[in-house]
């Protein structure tokens, strides 16, 4: 759980992802990756896993898909050995940490090689509740708690819902509300609650 | 290589902002700031950068540090044109009159050399220049003898159901000021709560030195030369005023740099300002420039704070201006007292508790909608976050000293902190911290809610002294001007003077002293016409 302290406070500013609210350059891949020449996560596994760990009755196939498509954008764009924010109170210099996309793609693979082991099926064709059977028993381990910063989530599942947690249209979910949190709004529109958040039907 | 000029500002953070805005406005003087670190990103950078670090959480002012400077127990490695101030949240209270009393009060600590109503034309004159956004509160809590330039940025809906809660617990809330645009101001837009002020308002909104800087170069006002460090201050022969400042060029570090100047203004802030006086050291001064009081780099300190998170029985909506607060100053100025403790309270919304998560109550992993209705389930509540900073009286051992051990990358040694409390404050840290822990306890009773978690935090946030201020020149390094006793010519503006650290957000207080230390260096040149 995250402290008290100031210093923590902004920290936890940091891994949140407005992700409408980035132009799409942010998410274009880096020098680095391209000279990596680095698959990029396999889009119909993941799309397969985001059905199963995002919210599909409320978010619907399409706001699922969406999801998954920002996710796969922001691993590409993820800079390895990156100098991180040393904001007030951090004396030390940090780095990001290694690119966890190799890592995520061999366990978006594990999933499809369990499935077939399992079910005689590929994991996309799976039901709900199957996949979701699988992905619990692989994130077990790490589902401690709250959600990790998604980069230093060391399950792909576990990435995916800490960046979409992270986001502000899942605030915005969360509190059925209009809050637009990260974004650039007028200052006189703070004073009213929120406007509701329609449903999708 | 020589650089001369009338006044030469070491340092390029906010107060010596101030300092070279004012004299570049009032007199004719040419002035020159040199600094250790590099340009700060350009605005236009800024949005972009902004992104990377709330998708990444990278650094948006990459680079801004030097290699080798680093301290232990430093409250930050940021060292580029602007200072700490270009990642700062732009949160400006005033410090209380009591602030200035302290011994005369309440028989603790020292009292300055100066008042507070010596101080409010120019804490008015700091919040003109960085455009602060505020609105009075109580009068006898919050004296001021002129308006904010700036009407104060709006409560948001979650802030007036927090003051309104303040205001069933009978202590008066109100939005705390901010050097945050509320309207367009001098060239910045008005803040669209963008919500990461610290550490970048991608907008500028938020006043950063970078702004004055930029104006002051584009109109040839002064000459910022930058990634230079400068090592030494050398005495004129025969006299105690400083003659120039000895620096190395981060990009040619083979090569010398010689800055005479008529006045030196050390706006290097509470760690690099001692420093550079403790390694300025010569047989005449063999304890360091300005040391004769023996004080140098003594008498260091900040305040501390108690944290809580309290649950409320009303639904709030995180997010609608994350880094604007509540303030208030009832504890700043308390009554007569049986035991000495002050502080001030800040509240702001909080998500605590309530983010989402992989487990429920029965230990399942959640996942799908479930995920997502656990977190609603949670948020049906609010949550506030309470803050106060305390005094912290620092012994005179508290202090910049230099470290024999480790050495900048041109083997001077680098400076060392070591923060010691008083006896008197170290006595009252424990009654002080229940005190606070006894009003956030108040609070949560009368809005029916309960305290989450408190804490206490060792940090001693905002640090100032150093170089204190007073009328003794055996008690004090500099003057109520900032003047150093030892050398006439030789200014220290800002975080070094002070000779408390107050009990709230000190940046504004800094800056007012820098203003004032600048009216004094005016003098020295003739004055230019309105």
């Amino acid at each position: 759980m995250a402290g008290l302290t100031r210093r923590l406070f902004l920290k936890t500013l940091a891994p949140a992802v407005p992700v409408a609210a980035l132009p799409a350059s942010v998410w274009a891949p880096a020098s680095a990756r391209e000279a990596l020449a680095q698959e990029p996560l396999e889009a119909e596994l993941l799309g397969a896993l985001a059905e199963a760990v995002l919210p599909l009755g409320e978010l619907g196939a399409q706001g699922v898909a969406a999801a998954a498509r920002e996710f796969r954008a922001w691993a590409a764009g993820y800079r390895p050995v990156a100098e991180l924010d040393h904001g007030y109170g951090a004396a030390e210099l940090r780095y990001s940490g290694p690119d966890p996309v190799p890592g995520w793609s061999a366990q978006l693979r594990a999933l499809e090689l369990e499935s077939r082991q399992r079910h005689g099926r590929g994991f996309v064709e799976l039901g709900i509740a199957e996949r979701q059977a699988l992905v619990r028993r692989q994130i077990e381990a790490e589902a401690v708690g709250g959600l990790p910063a998604p980069a230093d989530a060391r399950h792909v599942a576990v990435g995916l819902l800490a960046f979409f947690y992270a986001s502000p249209a899942a605030t915005d979910l969360c509190y059925g509300a209009r809050i637009g949190r990260l974004s650039c709004r007028p200052l006189s529109d703070s004073r009213a609650r929120p406007a509701e958040l329609e449903r999708r039907t | 290589m020589v650089i001369e000029s009338d006044v030469l500002i070491i340092g390029s953070g906010i107060t010596a902002a101030m300092v070279a805005e004012k004299l570049a406005e009032e007199r004719h003087a040419r002035l020159v700031v040199v600094e250790a670190g590099g340009p700060a990103a350009p605005l236009e950078e800024r949005a972009g950068r902004r992104a990377r670090y709330v998708a990444y959480g990278e650094n948006p002012w990459p680079d801004d540090h030097v290699d080798g400077l680093a301290v232990e127990g430093m409250l930050s490695r940021t060292m580029q044109v602007g200072g700490q101030a270009m990642r700062w949240g732009g949160v400006t209270p005033r410090f209380s009159p009591e602030d200035f009393r302290l011994r005369s009060l309440y028989g603790v600590g020292d009292d300055w050399p100066i008042a507070y109503d010596d101080l409010d034309p120019f804490y008015q004159e700091a919040e003109e220049r960085i455009g602060v956004a505020g609105v009075q509160g109580p009068a006898e809590l919050d004296p001021r003898s002129k308006p904010y330039p700036l009407p104060a940025l709006p409560l948001t809906y979650n802030l007036e159901q927090l003051r309104r809660w303040g205001e069933s617990a009978d202590i008066p809330l109100w939005s705390q000021p901010s050097a945050k645009a509320s309207q367009p101001y001098r060239g910045r837009p008005a803040c669209c709560r963008n919500d990461t002020c610290a550490p970048v308002c991608p907008i500028g909104a938020k006043y950063s030195p970078d702004f004055t800087w930029h104006a002051l170069t584009e109109a040839g006002d002064v000459e910022l030369v930058t990634r230079t460090f400068v090592r030494r201050l050398v005495l004129e022969r025969g006299s105690t005023r400083v003659s120039h400042a000895v620096a190395v060029s981060l990009d040619s570090p083979d090569e010398e740099l010689e800055f005479h100047a008529r006045v030196i203004v050390l706006a290097g802030g509470y760690l690099w300002t001692p420093h550079l006086l403790l390694l300025s050291a010569e047989p005449r001064f063999p304890d360091g420039l300005a040391n004769t009081s023996g004080l140098v780099g003594r008498y260091v300190g900040g305040h501390r704070s108690v944290h809580a998170y309290v649950e409320l029985p009303q639904k709030l909506y995180p997010g609608m201006n994350l880094q604007h607060g509540l303030l208030s100053k009832r504890f700043m100025r308390p009554g007569p007292l049986d035991r000495y403790v002050r502080h001030d309270l800040r509240v702001w919304e909080s998500t605590y508790g309530r983010e989402p998560r992989l487990r429920g109550d029965d230990g399942r992993v959640l996942l799908g909608d479930e995920l997502l209705e656990d977190w609603r389930r949670r948020t049906e509540t609010g949550v506030a976050r309470l803050r106060s900073y305390y005094d912290v009286l620092p012994a005179r051992e508290s202090a910049i000293t230099l470290d024999d051990a480790r050495t900048t990358p041109w083997g001077d040694p680098l400076p060392r902190i070591a923060f010691r409390d008083a006896d008197e404050s170290r006595a009252l840290r424990a009654h002080t911290e229940e005190c606070i822990r006894g009003v956030f306890e108040h609070m949560a009773r009368a809005g029916g809610g309960r305290v989450l978690m408190t804490r206490a935090d060792d940090l001693q946030d905002h640090p100032s002294g150093g170089c204190r201020m007073g009328e003794d020149p055996t008690a004090s390094v500099c003057d109520a001007w900032g003047r150093t006793h030892d050398h006439e010519n030789l200014f220290i503006a800002g975080a070094p003077v002070c000779v408390s650290a107050g009990c709230t957000d000190a940046t504004l207080t800094f800056c007012a002293l820098a203003l004032r230390t600048a009216a004094e260096v005016g003098k020295e040149f003739p004055a230019r016409e309105a």
